[in-house]
């Protein structure tokens, strides 16, 4: 909006190119990754030791930040909104940027955004450890916090908006639409859920129905949507061919929108039975989205798969393909009864979410991190490192989704044996539980090298920095081009 | 898809129609249900929370108790809640109406506890100190109660003091590796004892047209299968003096 209102023609350097578009991303770039690898590490050590204390219960029992109950949902919500979100609000405007072929515009609204988000995060994550957890899943965070995140989020997506409205790309490309989706959907479900309970609030299960609402929404349409554009982004980059259609990804994109916000799954729970009816419906809806994605992917990479094992970088990228299409396919299933019946209340709750959170959206926003840092900023993570966090964060998601998934449904079978005492049906999955736990030793592992790999970055800028500066002292204009920007 | 307003526009109108869907039309449907008066206690139903029982509930919110804990009787056909004995009938909206936040919960690490108030010997009015002495230890420290248990101890709930004068009546009976070191006790704080009032507050049993009691058993193969619930339920249910 803010560029076309300027009556004058464009001139021809009012179309940026590649190099300065990437560029424009400079700031936003550090700012957001750095914050966010810190944010990786502290939500994954809290999971981390959440999950041990399931099979050392004894462990850390003094202290009351410590307990199980506070520590997993403080180090999930540090995952979902310090990183993912937070990363996946970067990628997403960088894709957004590219695919308009476009500065990114108001950089310093971006910059307040997350400023505002991080202080949410870490007012939220302080809240739910000091015991002001609201109880909500995924909305655990203190009212205020979410308020912080909501009103950071407007800021934030509003940029992309208005970088999407310069746009010097006449065709738009399937990313910008779900990175758009991705930016209107924090704002809306959240706003929406701080709306509800606000007051008093509803009254009985309409709380718990809000709550759902929100987290279906946040998970598929914000997480999920990020994690989607950078594939539909990074696929054909790294295989080197065109997307395989256009117009499946339209019709993705308006089921996705249109349907998985219904995809409330609530089998057996106190709700009146047309809610339950009307949430599978809205599953089996939402599937078409999945398919239609999958199947495009699928076209696009046919008889290339190679170069997706080629390097850990397109590893990476597979997994978050191979994941969101798994997460989508099992929630299809778990929308059956019976198949419901007995997934319900076990380790496949939290196998599911590491399956979108960790796989579809974590490693999909690591597939294409490096390369944005590298061309914003001028200067290359160091690729060995890259290199052994691509590797260990892979297996690390894959060891904490596949036992938890598995452990599941053996813990289901054992549930639904009214035979066996309800201790026994946690035993039997318990083993899976502590090859989950050392998966997340190998993720908190992998973050530590990008932690470790991003300072050495900064090192490098600053002695750039110091480097151009000093070059300024020195009267001799030759010493001018020893600085890498001027 | 060329037209940045319409394409918001688009957006906006997917995401609000789930939003009336799913969320309006309930809330007017069932969001300001009234309590029922039910003909076997002559009381409103759900009744309200003494206010000891109502803190209580703020402690089970700030631990995160629901984490591990389900407060969700599925009916028939959706699991085996009922076998189990976790509850004589499915819990409906109507059970939830004083609760707030309602914590249903989402992973069972833990036993159900939507009618926790009822088990160990329920009707029993002598059983009523047990049952809290029972819950108190279980917090403390559950595998004093349930060997073998992973739910984690908050001895943080309790007071570790000297004994002085004569030991408090509110102290803790534990033996062995648990007990407190000589000339010591271990008494509830003020916390300890309304978690305890809120657990014993969860009961959803009251008959309702919506999700009416069945009749206890009367031939031999359901005596038989509400025996072996009650077993099933045993590391959480039985009382260990």
């Amino acid at each position: 909006m803010i560029s076309t209102a300027t009556p004058s023609p464009p001139r021809p350097e009012a179309i940026p190119g590649i190099a300065e578009v990437d560029a424009s991303f400079r700031p936003v770039a550090l700012f957001f990754f750095a914050k966010a690898a810190v944010w990786l590490v502290a939500g994954s050590l809290f999971l981390l030791l959440a999950s041990v204390k399931l099979h050392a219960p004894a462990m850390m029992t003094g202290a009351a930040w410590l307990t199980y109950g506070r520590l997993a949902p403080a180090g999930w919500d540090a995952l979902v909104y310090g990183f993912a979100g937070q990363a996946g609000f970067a990628v997403g405007l960088w894709l957004l940027a590219r695919a308009s072929m476009q500065r990114l515009q108001s950089p310093l609204l971006v910059l307040a955004g997350g400023v505002l988000w991080n202080l949410g995060v870490l007012a939220g994550t302080v809240g739910i450890l000091a015991g002001y957890s609201t109880g909500r899943e995924l909305l655990e965070m203190p009212a205020g916090a979410l308020a912080c995140l909501v009103v950071a989020a407007g800021l934030i997506g509003s940029a992309g908006w208005i970088t999407f409205a310069a746009r010097t790309e006449s065709q738009t490309y399937p990313s910008a639409w779900f990175v758009l989706l991705s930016l209107i959907s924090f704002v809306w479900f959240g706003s929406v859920a701080l709306m509800m309970y606000s007051g008093e609030g509803p009254r009985g299960v309409v709380q718990v129905l809000v709550q759902r609402w929100y987290a279906n929404g946040i998970l598929t349409l914000w997480l999920g949507g990020t994690a989607v554009a950078a594939i539909f982004h990074w696929l054909p980059q790294v295989l080197n061919r065109p997307l395989a259609s256009r117009s499946l990804a339209l019709i993705a994109f308006w089921s996705l929108t249109f349907f998985a916000p219904w995809a409330v799954t609530a089998h057996g729970d106190p709700f009146p039975r047309w809610i339950v009816s009307l949430g599978i419906a809205g599953q089996f809806m939402a599937s078409i989205a999945v398919l239609a994605i999958a199947f495009n992917w699928w076209k696009t990479a046919e008889g290339a798969f190679n170069t997706l094992l080629a390097s850990p970088a397109a590893r990476l990228l597979g997994l978050a393909a191979f994941a969101y299409v798994a997460s989508g396919v099992l929630d299809f299933f778990m929308a059956f009864q019976n198949i419901a019946s007995w997934t319900r209340f076990t380790w496949i709750h939290q196998g599911l979410d590491w399956l979108l959170v960790g796989g579809a959206v974590i490693a999909g926003l690591f597939a294409i991190i490096p390369e944005i840092i590298s061309r914003s900023t001028g200067q290359a993570l160091s690729p060995g490192l890259i290199r052994l966090h691509a590797t260990l964060t892979l297996t690390g998601i894959l060891l904490i989704a596949l036992p938890l998934l598995v452990g599941g449904g053996i813990q289901g079978s054992r549930l639904a044996d009214p035979s066996l005492a309800f201790m026994d049906t946690l035993r039997a999955s318990m083993h899976l539980v502590r090859l989950s736990s050392l998966g997340l030793v190998v993720f908190l592992l992998a973050q530590l090298v990008f932690a470790f790999a991003l300072f050495g970055l900064f090192r490098a800028l600053a002695m750039e920095c110091v480097t151009t500066v000093k070059s300024w002292s020195v009267p001799a204009s030759k010493n001018r081009t020893a600085g890498v920007r001027s | 898809m060329n037209s940045t307003p319409l394409l918001f526009l688009g957006i906006l109108v997917a995401l609000a129609s789930s939003w009336w869907g799913i969320l309006v039309a309930p809330s007017l449907q069932i969001g300001n249900a009234p309590t029922v008066l039910s003909k076997e206690t002559s009381q409103h139903y759900p009744p309200n929370r003494p206010g000891i029982a109502q803190q209580g509930a703020e402690i089970y919110r700030s631990e995160g108790c629901n984490t591990c804990h389900s407060q969700l009787v599925r009916p028939e056909g959706f699991g085996i809640d009922l076998a189990r004995g976790w509850g004589k009938r499915r819990t409906v909206a109507q059970d939830y109406l004083r609760d707030s936040p309602v914590l249903l919960g989402s992973v069972r690490i833990g036993p159900d506890l939507a009618n926790i108030g009822y088990r160990m010997g329920s009707g029993d009015t002598n059983a009523q100190p047990v049952m809290v002495a029972y819950h108190l230890k279980h917090l403390y420290h559950p595998r004093t109660v349930a060997p073998g248990s992973v739910m984690p101890a908050y001895p943080y709930l309790f007071e570790e003091r000297p004994i002085q004068g004569t030991p408090s009546a509110h102290a803790l009976r534990l033996e062995g590796a648990f007990a407190p070191p000589e000339g010591f006790e271990i008494v509830p704080k003020p916390e300890a004892t309304a978690l305890v009032a809120y657990l014993l507050s969860l009961k959803s049993g009251v008959s309702l047209a919506e999700a009416p009691v069945p009749p206890p058993p009367t031939n031999a193969v359901n005596a038989v299968n509400a025996a072996t619930s009650t077993t099933n339920a045993a590391p959480a249910s039985t009382p260990s003096r």
